[in-house]
């Protein structure tokens, strides 16, 4: 009897399987925020798209209205999907010494938690991912996680080193293929990224910088991911597209005028690749929050994301990296050398976007718009590289756009209508409903957690800075 | 020594006595008598009926025929004429409002749709709360098929819904755990037994009964008759609401212009706009039976077809079922045997609820100065989708209507077969077995909607791209008793009835599913019309129970009685250390009238009753162990990455934890009651009071996603209910050939409470959405619903934005609970010799419920509910704005006519979304007509009646409420439905006639 009760074990899942395939799935779903939600979200905020007058779908975002379910998604698929999925692989690559394979995962943890720790401020890190055996993970503070996450890095990196063992997940890793020596450039380019975004803190790390610069190690081709079909396919698409081009029809995104009147402006050829035009086949926008104007004018009479079947997901690119390389250099090199990295940053962002080397260097060259006037002034020199990284992460990584802007205050923020404003400035919302100025520096905690976690509160505003928003 | 016999049917008897010896005779439901046997050798005995008892005789566990006098603990039957008497298709419907203490809810009135039963409340907050159904001993599925999908519900019903009701001679309700206890963890929420019609001796009886029955829309949401279409204040044609201007009757264009010309009409409010649209539901049922047997060997077949096509126009909503069913018994010598199959078929097709293109969102879009039936012509140049009015995510309804689609098939075998043999005159075995086997079918679709180039509707978010899926599953359960059954008279006072058993339990279910998200062709609905990859699942679910069991009735010279119930259980579905739950029930009856028969002249029947038993629940197979499942990655809520993508395949760690741990459910409960009746019988009063707790509740527990997962099956907590049941009947008028008046009150209270709750948590979600959720909370009655509120400033202001619009707090709160405060049941029955007319009122008072058809006639402006100051600017009373974090001002900032729409969805007013269900409706009316024997003794028919009916004729709902019938539900029949309904199918009221005749 007794045994014919034993039949407990569901069949209709497998009882293990390689971790190549749980990595896969990690990356989709770090994919799919970044390109689904996070492109929405910072395309709202970094002023590259708005919401039309004859939609609301985003509304809350538009009107920085955003409520305590925005986020409760977004963090659910990194939580219980992207994190704990890498979790295993990190623990199956130390059981099986597989020490490739622990620093792809490790990489992609430190990404996600540097994303997630970036939008909420404080959150759980040191006892998150402990299953059953605690469901109310505490909270820790941004500034312990950063050292953390690049503590781990370190560890990470030291392990590959001393016993260097290849990835076997193979192809399964959609971004590099497990190369190794692109997930090595890719540690130091998030650590050069993260130690940045400490720059103006106390916990700025100079020293470490120059370390990363001297030993000049950074990526040399984008980290993307794809798996996308190139035709148009439900649930098989580009995030972005899947949902709010296909799904929910095209209507909820238009151009905000902020990045078209700047590409308009400088003669960027750019502005095709980041935007389809309308109908009527002109490139037509609106201020960002201005959908009261053109109460009645459906979408397809402006200007929409570009944004394909198959548009890849970009963790981290080239371009991004020689931006954040000609920062470093100005803030703690005395700035030499910097305007060839920000010449390059420009440079493969035309590439990423398709474009060709010949249309960026007429930008950046000689009496271009784009071209780069040593500064002095640190500020002055940050802004330039800040805005031009602005303009290239449009659809390519629309939330660090935002993290960025908030970070450095470039392209600065001002309210319409100021004598003060010129192309290249955002502005406040125009149908905010936050007090006048201001604009948001964070999510509210997902409903849910706070709901199930009684370790976190909920913050009070939308309006409370990250920890490195000290500017 | 005692000897005894019975009669055959024409009540002659032999027995051998010697002179002097007492002979009794007694008869169920009739008064016993004792006769001395003197010389002669024959006596004859006239039995009276005894009033005090009526339907004496119930069917307890195991099949088991019980008098009634004998159980301790509250069971309620419904004979066949009642069950009947209202013609209703569905077994649920058909009991409801006639058992106290149990609630029925039905999440439509769409035909075929599903009827939920819960008897004495919500008890278990993550399993089923349905009870259990068993049918001539056996347990039958009662799985329900539906979706819940935001995005396009569908509901094709529970499996008792395959029960023809016609085919029941009664029903007998067991809602205690001590009486139910032996039936295992599925008869944790109550028994629902069933005993079928049987042919009866040296008798043929043919039934015929016929039913037509036409129904019609019984509540649609109330509309503002001001303002029409337009936003913001302003007119705009291509508006999906009524933020437009004041009415002022002139006539304007309005819609699309379509080669060079526009429709012209009056800018005027449309009355019954809604109501138009909907069209006469009609439903036929017609069952013949022949029935019949010889001494020895009885039988009963039995052919049954009901179809209905509800309210919808075109058969997009209908149901058909037919069954057919065969029963026989036969008995050779010492050996008993016999058994019923039946089969059944269904299918029906459903019209999708939600939002999105579904019909019902359609029409709530539709401005409340268009006359929807303007669209009927769906294909018309001006109606087509490339024109239709609006390009705002809707439709023409009629276009979805005619081209979206759903269809359900379902194939059903299940029966009982059992033998017994006698061992002596006290004691028997026997086997039964039992089968209960159905292949299902379910396909979806949704048409293409794809706007002409270049025309006004081209490349909005109202186009798609057609989809189709298909579902097939077989699920079966087959089900094995042995028993051994004792019946000692230790004396003439004494007697122990006992019966030992052992039960296996063996389901199995097995499903593929497949779907595409595009339909290539027009018109053709297929998998294989689809370039897209389609996703595919398959699942198999094996569960298994052993049980060993003894029930034993003692009872004492016809006054006392107790019962006890005893089982152990070992469950597939729990870890091997938890497997095996030991439980019972005691239960005891007193019958004061026998005790003290001089009391009769004013209490002519009393009955105490006393019970408690325990009960063991289980779980659904494979809550144990975590899981690596296929990675199919949740898209914003709308969408997924569902691998194999790209020519790669990929996995995740499940979402939910593991729990080796796992115990049993464990239900307790305590009841206490007493059945009285006075003047003979003139009033008569059964009243229960229970006191239940179920500990170690089964939850899929929702884990903060901080932790690696997002739930846990896992033993959380402690709901108890607690609750009266009673039931008073009066005979006003009783006159056997002339005038009689019935009145009887079924009044019910139930109060769940979950009492205790795992330390580490606040609360549980149990559903919802993510702006209004259904909660639990510790010490809270069961089932909170949460939502958000506007922010307050410190001194209490409502906290407005730029535009004057509340500002909706970071901090949820509770609105209240969902639960009913009491039902009640009013029923009133009046015959005069042939004529007999009844009707039933069902109250329900109390609880709350979400409606997303109030939060969308709210956003499109249509709803009654949205003329707050005659929409003229309006400044929210004692409102403060924040000028920066912290700082309140006075607010000066009125709302215009720009944002009186953002008012109306404003997060902060979502309390405005949930309203207070209580009602009263006009259950049932039925007028009928028995002829008299007089009449039908020159015809070939023993009985004939014709009778009209009427169902949820009236219904009277609180202010609140302007937009539903608060019985709907889109969330199934079980804790979830509390939630409330998201854009259901509205809910019917109908009229038939019935024709019932025996031969």
């Amino acid at each position: 009897c007794e045994e014919d009760l034993n039949i407990n074990t569901n069949p209709n899942t497998p009882v293990g399987a390689d971790k190549s395939f749980i990595l896969t799935a990690a990356q989709g779903s770090i994919a799919r925020v970044l390109g689904g939600d996070l492109t929405n979200l910072g395309g709202f905020l970094a002023q590259y798209h708005t919401q039309p007058g004859t939609a609301s779908q985003y509304l809350e975002i538009d009107t920085y209205n955003m409520n305590t379910d925005y986020a409760n998604r977004l963090w659910n698929e990194l939580y219980a999907g992207a994190l704990n999925d890498l979790e295993h692989v990190k623990k199956v690559s130390d059981e099986e010494n597989d020490t490739g394979s622990y620093l792809i995962a490790t990489l992609l943890q430190t990404y996600t938690y540097q994303v997630l720790t970036d939008l909420f401020g404080s959150i759980p890190y040191s006892e998150a991912l402990l299953g059953a055996g605690n469901i109310n993970p505490k909270p820790d503070a941004g500034e312990t996680i950063y050292p953390a996450l690049i503590e781990s890095i370190d560890t990470a990196l030291a392990k590959y080193n001393s016993d260097s063992v290849a990835s076997t997940v193979g192809t399964q890793d959609i971004i590099y293929s497990a190369n190794m020596s692109d997930w090595v450039k890719f540690a130091n380019t998030l650590k050069l990224k993260m130690y940045l975004r400490m720059a103006y803190t106390s916990q700025a790390n100079p020293t470490a910088v120059n370390a990363l610069l001297a030993a000049n190690n950074f990526i040399s081709s984008d980290a993307k991911f794809s798996v996308y079909s190139a035709i148009k396919e439900e649930n098989k698409n580009n995030p972005f597209y899947d949902v709010q081009i296909d799904r929910l029809g095209d209507v909820n995104n238009i151009a905000s005028l902020s990045l078209l009147n700047f590409y308009t402006d400088n003669s960027d050829p750019r502005i095709d690749a980041v935007y389809r035009k309308n109908t009527a086949g002109l490139h037509r926008g609106i201020d960002s929050g201005d959908r009261a104007s053109v109460a009645s004018v459906l979408a397809t009479a402006f200007s929409r994301p570009n944004i394909k079947p198959n548009t890849p997901v970009y963790l981290l690119t080239v371009s991004e990296s020689n931006f954040l390389q000609a920062e470093a250099l100005i803030r703690y090199a005395g700035g030499t050398g910097a305007d060839a990295k920000y010449n390059a940053g420009v440079l493969n962002s035309f590439l990423t976007y398709g474009l060709t080397a010949a249309q960026a260097n007429a930008l950046t060259g000689s009496g271009g718009a784009y071209e780069y006037v040593p500064s002095a002034t640190v500020e002055t020199a940050v802004r330039q590289v800040m805005v031009q990284k602005w303009a290239s992460l449009a659809y390519v990584n629309n939330i660090e756009a935002f993290f960025e802007l908030t970070r450095t205050k470039y392209p600065e923020i001002k309210t319409f209508g100021t004598q003060n404003y010129t192309i290249g400035n955002l502005i406040v919302s125009r149908n905010s409903v936050l007090p006048a100025g201001q604009t948001p520096k964070t999510l509210f905690y997902p409903g849910d957690e706070v709901k199930r976690n009684s370790n976190l509160d909920q913050k009070a505003s939308l309006t409370e800075k990250i920890w490195w928003d000290q500017k | 020594t005692t000897t005894g016999t019975s009669t055959d049917f024409d009540g002659r008897y032999s027995i051998k006595a010697n002179t002097g010896a007492t002979l009794v005779f007694s008869f169920v439901g009739y008064t016993t008598q004792e006769r001395k046997v003197a010389a002669s050798n024959s006596i004859n005995v006239q039995l009276t009926e005894d009033t005090a008892v009526l339907e004496e005789v119930v069917v307890t566990a195991l099949g088991i025929k019980r008098e009634k006098a004998s159980i301790g603990s509250a069971v309620t039957t419904v004979n066949t004429e009642e069950l009947n008497e209202g013609s209703q298709t569905n077994l649920a419907d058909a009991i409801k409002g006639k058992v106290a203490g149990v609630v029925i809810s039905n999440s439509s009135t769409d035909p075929g749709a599903s009827s939920g039963v819960i008897i004495r409340g919500f008890s278990s907050l993550g399993g089923s709360n349905q009870p259990l159904y068993i049918v001539d001993g056996v347990p039958i599925s009662d799985g329900s098929r539906f979706s819940s999908s935001l995005n396009g519900g569908y509901d094709f019903g529970r499996g008792s819904g395959d029960i023809n009701p016609e085919n029941i001679e009664s029903i007998s309700v067991l809602k205690g755990a001590s009486s139910t206890a032996l039936y295992g963890s599925r008869a944790a929420n109550g028994v629902i037994i069933i005993t079928t019609k049987k042919g009866k001796s040296s008798k043929l009886d043919i039934d015929f009964s016929t039913s037509m029955i036409f129904s019609d829309l019984l509540r649609a949401p109330k509309y503002q008759d001001q303002f029409g279409q337009g936003w913001d204040g302003q007119h705009y044609l291509g508006e999906n609401g009524s933020w437009g201007p004041r009415f002022d009757n002139s006539v304007i264009v309005w819609g699309n212009v379509v080669n060079n010309s526009q429709k012209l009409k009056p800018y005027a409010f449309q009355k019954d706009q809604l109501r138009n649209f909907f069209d006469i539901g009609e439903s036929y049922i017609t069952n013949v039976s022949v029935a019949g047997g010889s001494d020895t060997t009885t039988g009963r077949i039995s052919v049954n077809n009901a179809t209905s096509d509800g309210i919808y126009p075109t058969s997009a909503d209908s149901y058909e079922r037919n069954t057919l069913t065969l029963s026989f018994s036969s008995k050779l010598d010492f050996l008993t045997f016999g058994g019923s199959l039946n089969y059944v078929n269904t299918s029906g097709s459903a019209v999708a609820t939600g939002q999105g293109l579904s019909v019902i969102n359609n029409l709530m879009q539709i401005p409340t100065d268009i006359d929807i039936t303007e669209f009927k012509d769906y294909k018309d140049p001006f109606n087509n989708v490339s024109n239709y009015y609006t390009p705002y995510g809707v439709t023409n309804p009629y276009f979805t209507l005619n081209e979206n689609g759903s269809g359900y098939k379902k194939e059903r075998v299940y029966g009982a077969f059992d033998v017994s043999a006698e061992i002596n005159s006290w004691s028997s075995i026997g086997y039964r077995f039992g089968i209960d086997a159905y292949a299902d079918n379910t396909i979806i679709w949704r048409a293409i909607v794809d706007a002409d180039p270049g025309s006004p509707n081209d490349g909005t978010s109202t186009e798609e791209s057609g989809a189709y899926s298909e579902a097939n599953n077989i699920v079966k359960q087959f089900n094995h008793d042995f028993f051994y059954n004792l019946n000692l008279e230790a004396s003439d006072k004494f007697n122990i009835e006992s019966t030992f058993g052992f039960n296996y339990n063996d389901r199995f279910t097995t499903g593929l599913a497949a779907s595409v998200s595009s339909q290539d062709i027009p018109g053709y609905y297929s998998l294989a019309n689809s370039a897209s990859t389609p996703i595919t699942s398959s699942t198999i679910s094996k569960r298994r129970l052993y049980g060993v069991f003894n029930s034993s009735t003692f009872s004492y010279n016809d006054m006392l009685y107790l019962t006890t119930n005893i089982r152990n259980d070992w469950y597939s579905t729990l870890p091997e250390e938890n497997r095996s739950v030991l439980y019972g029930g005691v239960n005891a009856s007193w019958i004061a009238t026998n005790t003290f028969p001089e009391i009769k002249n004013v209490l002519s029947y009393g009955k105490l009753r006393l019970g408690y038993g325990e009960t063991g629940v289980d779980t659904d197979p494979y809550q144990i162990d975590p899981v690596i499942v296929s990675g199919e990655i949740d898209n914003q809520g709308f969408r997924t990455l569902a691998f194999p993508a790209g020519g790669f395949n990929a996995f995740e760690i499940g979402n939910r934890a593991g729990n080796p741990n796992l115990k049993p459910e464990r239900r307790k409960e305590f009841e206490i009651g007493a059945e009285l009746s006075f003047i003979k019988n003139r009033i008569s009063v059964d009243f229960t009071y229970y006191d239940a707790k179920v500990e170690n509740q089964i939850l899929n527990l929702p884990l903060a996603a901080s932790s690696g997962y997002t739930n846990q099956t896992a033993n959380v907590g402690v709901i108890s209910n607690k609750g009266y049941e009673a039931l008073l009947k009066l005979s006003i008028f009783r006159n056997s050939d002339g005038f009689n008046w019935d009145t009887s009150f079924n009044f019910s209270t139930n109060d769940a409470i979950l009492e205790e709750l795992d330390d580490r948590l606040e609360q549980v979600d149990l559903g919802g959405l993510s702006t209004v959720a259904l909660v639990a909370r510790k010490g809270q009655p069961l089932s909170l619903l949460e939502g958000s509120v506007a922010k307050r400033d410190p001194n209490g202001n409502i906290v407005v934005d730029a535009n004057g619009v509340p500002v909706a707090s970071p901090i949820k709160e509770i609105y209240g609970d969902t639960q009913y405060d009491y039902t009640l049941g009013i029923s009133n029955d009046f015959s005069y010799k042939g004529f007999s007319l009844g009707f039933t009122l069902d109250v329900r008072e109390g609880g709350l419920m979400f409606s997303r058809t109030a939060d969308i006639t709210r956003f499109t402006g249509n709803s009654i509910t949205t003329t707050i100051n005659d929409r003229n600017p309006y400044i929210i009373p004692n409102s403060v704005q924040e000028v920066s974090t912290g700082v309140f001002e006075t607010n000066t900032t009125a709302i215009d006519s720009e944002h009186w729409d953002d008012y109306y969805r404003a997060e902060a007013n979502d309390r405005e979304n949930v309203i207070d269900k209580s009602f009263i409706k006009l259950r049932e009316v039925i007028f009928s007509y028995r002829f008299s024997k007089n009449i039908i003794k020159k015809t070939p028919f023993e009985d004939l009646s014709i009778s009209v009916i009427g169902r949820n004729l009236l219904l009277f709902t609180p202010e609140s409420n302007q937009f539903i019938d608060p019985e709907v539900s889109t969330f199934g029949t079980d804790l979830n439905s509390q939630f409330g309904e998201f854009s259901a199918n509205p809910s019917t009221k109908s009229l038939g006639v019935t024709l019932k005749a025996r031969f």
